[in-house]
């Protein structure tokens, strides 16, 4: 059988209304936790870079096509090839430039929407992490105020006598936590230890249903 | 580098596996994080966990760094700060009055 016997005498001081210093920490804790929205967040579909080579590139055969062309002015010769090719090498790089710009755009927005994911993860770890830390308190704290009821109920419920509470054997200290606590439903026991259903609903102080 | 830094149960599991199976590629591993090498196998372990687990793993690209990398005022002041008499002291009321460039200053400027 494998009990839990503090967790369950915890749940048993519970039942019994029992509270705890931690329990406003618990519920805002909870709540917090609840509030997250930890959905993974629609990232625009990554766009290859464009080379800083590429743009380089370029850059210089525009300047290139530009010096040949201020030259061929100069000198009165037939311009029109040259403005042709400097108007293509213009047009290349400045659609080269725009695509590297919406290149970074859309990094820098996936990133920025990664990060504030993983944020949250992050809050998520944390507060799930210290809601396990004050549970566990609570839980400590609902024991340390059960454990002389449970000592009494341990010696009240038939079974061997442990030598300390905690140590009994699992069926004596469920029966045990089963006293201590106060069961409104109906409890179902597989054990025999007791003489007649009667007598196990007096000793457990709980609605016993016979099966 | 690259580091790689998980952010689910499952993710961590995975590249603690990668990290168990292919120790060519892992130059560390923390707990949740690891350092992979920059090699294109560094990068394929990498990637095929984002590929499992998607925004759950993190991966950067990690620079070498060396104390020379960083100005030398910044650097002075590190030296300087941790050789001070009194632990209590500031780092902000340690710099007033010294030589030294005060932390809103430091936070200001990208290395």
């Amino acid at each position: 059988m494998g009990l839990r016997t503090r967790t369950a005498l915890a749940a048993a001081a519970r039942s019994r209304g029992y509270e705890t210093p931690q329990d406003d920490a618990i519920a805002e804790c909870r709540a917090q936790l609840a509030e997250l929205d930890c959905s993974p967040p629609e990232l625009p579909d990554p766009v290859d870079p464009v080379p800083e080579s590429t743009i380089d590139g370029l850059q210089e055969a525009v300047a290139t096509h530009r010096g040949r062309l201020t030259a061929r002015q100069a000198v009165g010769a037939d311009d029109e090839a040259v403005q042709a090719a400097l108007r293509d090498a213009a047009t290349e790089l400045s659609e080269r430039e725009t695509r590297r710009a919406a290149a970074r755009e859309t990094r820098e927005l996936r990133r920025e929407r990664a990060r504030a994911y993983r944020d949250t993860l992050e809050k998520q770890r944390r507060l799930a992490d210290e809601l396990a830390n004050l549970r566990r308190n609570a839980r400590a704290t609902l024991v340390d105020r059960c454990a002389d009821t449970f000592a009494r109920a341990i010696e009240a419920v038939p079974g061997p006598v442990p030598d300390s509470p905690f140590n009994a054997d699992p069926v004596t200290a469920a029966l045990a936590v089963l006293r201590v606590a106060r069961t409104p439903a109906p409890v179902v026991l597989g054990t025999d230890q007791f003489r007649s259903p009667t007598a196990a609903s007096d000793c457990l102080d709980a609605p016993v249903v016979r099966c | 580098m690259l580091l790689v830094v998980t952010y689910s149960r499952a993710a961590r599991r995975d590249l603690r596996n990668v990290c168990r199976a292919h120790e060519d590629c892992v130059v560390r591993q923390f707990g949740r994080a690891a350092l992979f090498s920059e090699t294109e196998y560094g990068a394929f372990q990498a990637l095929r966990l984002h590929e499992k687990h998607d925004l759950d793993v993190q991966i950067e690209h990690v620079e070498p760094f060396e104390p020379t990398d960083v100005p030398k005022h910044v650097r002075e002041a590190a030296k300087r700060y941790e050789a001070r008499k009194e632990p209590a002291t500031p780092y902000g009321r340690f710099a007033s009055g010294r030589d030294l460039p005060d932390p809103d200053q430091l936070r200001g400027v990208d290395l």
